[in-house]
C-alpha cells in the first residue's frame, strides 16, 4: 500500500469481499462497476457515474461504499 | 485562451476548475440539513499525459470528497495505490459544461503550484486545440 493511502483502509472489508467474489463476477459482469457496502452488493453498472449515484441512493451520505470495476487485471493508470 | 508562446510553453494549458460534491450528494445533504465546505477555484493543467484526472490530496481532504476505493497509478516513476474520490468538476472561467460525477484520484503532483491535472478521462469528451506558435489553446466540449 502506498503512503498516499490512509494508514487504515476504510473499505478493507469491501475490498476483501470483492476479492472473494471477483472470479464469479468476472464471468457474469465483466468490466462493469460493482457497488459494495459491507457484505451487501447494491448492483452492477455500466459506468462509474451510474454506480456512484446508485450507491448514494442505496446507502446515503452516512455509509461508505466501494465502487470497483470488475477486471481480470487491475488497471494501472499512468500519469507522465 | 491566448497567453504568449513562451508562457504557454513554460506553464502549459492551464484553466480554472472548481471541484465540489456531486449534485446528488448536495441534494441529499440539503435534505438532512448538512452543508459541505465551500469550493474555491484553483488552477488545473490540461495534461494529455495523464490517463485520469488527479488532484492534490490536501484538496480532497479539505473538500471532504467521498472516497470510493483505491486505484493503481504510476506517477513520478512509482506505481502505487492512491485514493479515488467521486466529485463534480466545473470550469468557472470557461464556457464549458461541468462533469457532475467523475472519479478523481488524489496524488501528490510534481509541481507545487499546480493543484490538478485534467486527464484523458475528461479529454475524451473534448476537442483540444493547442497552437504553440501563437500562444493559444481552445477547448470544445463534444458531448451531445
Amino acid at each position: 500500500m502506498n503512503h498516499a493511502m490512509p494508514a487504515e483502509e476504510p473499505l478493507i472489508h469491501e475490498l476483501s469481499f470483492y476479492a472473494a467474489n471477483k472470479h464469479k463476477w468476472l464471468a457474469s459482469h465483466p468490466n462493469q462497476f460493482v457497488v459494495i457496502a459491507g457484505d451487501r452488493v447494491e448492483g452492477f453498472h455500466a459506468d462509474y457515474e451510474s454506480a456512484f449515484n446508485a450507491g448514494l441512493k442505496a446507502f446515503g451520505l452516512g455509509q461508505q461504499f466501494l465502487i470497483k470495476q470488475i477486471c481480470e487485471t487491475e488497471p494501472v493508470y499512468v500519469v507522465y | 485562451m491566448r497567453i504568449s508562446p513562451a508562457e504557454l510553453q513554460r506553464r502549459g494549458p492551464i484553466i480554472k476548475v472548481l471541484i465540489s460534491h456531486t449534485f446528488a450528494e448536495i441534494t441529499e445533504a440539503k435534505s438532512v440539513g448538512f452543508e459541505f465546505p465551500e469550493s474555491l477555484p484553483f488552477s488545473a493543467l490540461i495534461d494529455t499525459g495523464a490517463a485520469v484526472t488527479v488532484i492534490n490530496p490536501r484538496l480532497a481532504v479539505r473538500y471532504k470528497l467521498r472516497y470510493t476505493g483505491p486505484e493503481r497509478i504510476t506517477a513520478l516513476g512509482h506505481t502505487g495505490q492512491y485514493p479515488g474520490y467521486a466529485a463534480a468538476i466545473s470550469f468557472p472561467d470557461q464556457q464549458l459544461r461541468a462533469f457532475d460525477t467523475v472519479r478523481i484520484i488524489a496524488c501528490e503532483l510534481a509541481s507545487a503550484e499546480m493543484s490538478c491535472l485534467i486527464g484523458r478521462d475528461i479529454l475524451r469528451y473534448w476537442e483540444l486545440i493547442y497552437n504553440g506558435a501563437s500562444g493559444e489553446f481552445a477547448i470544445r466540449d463534444l458531448r451531445p
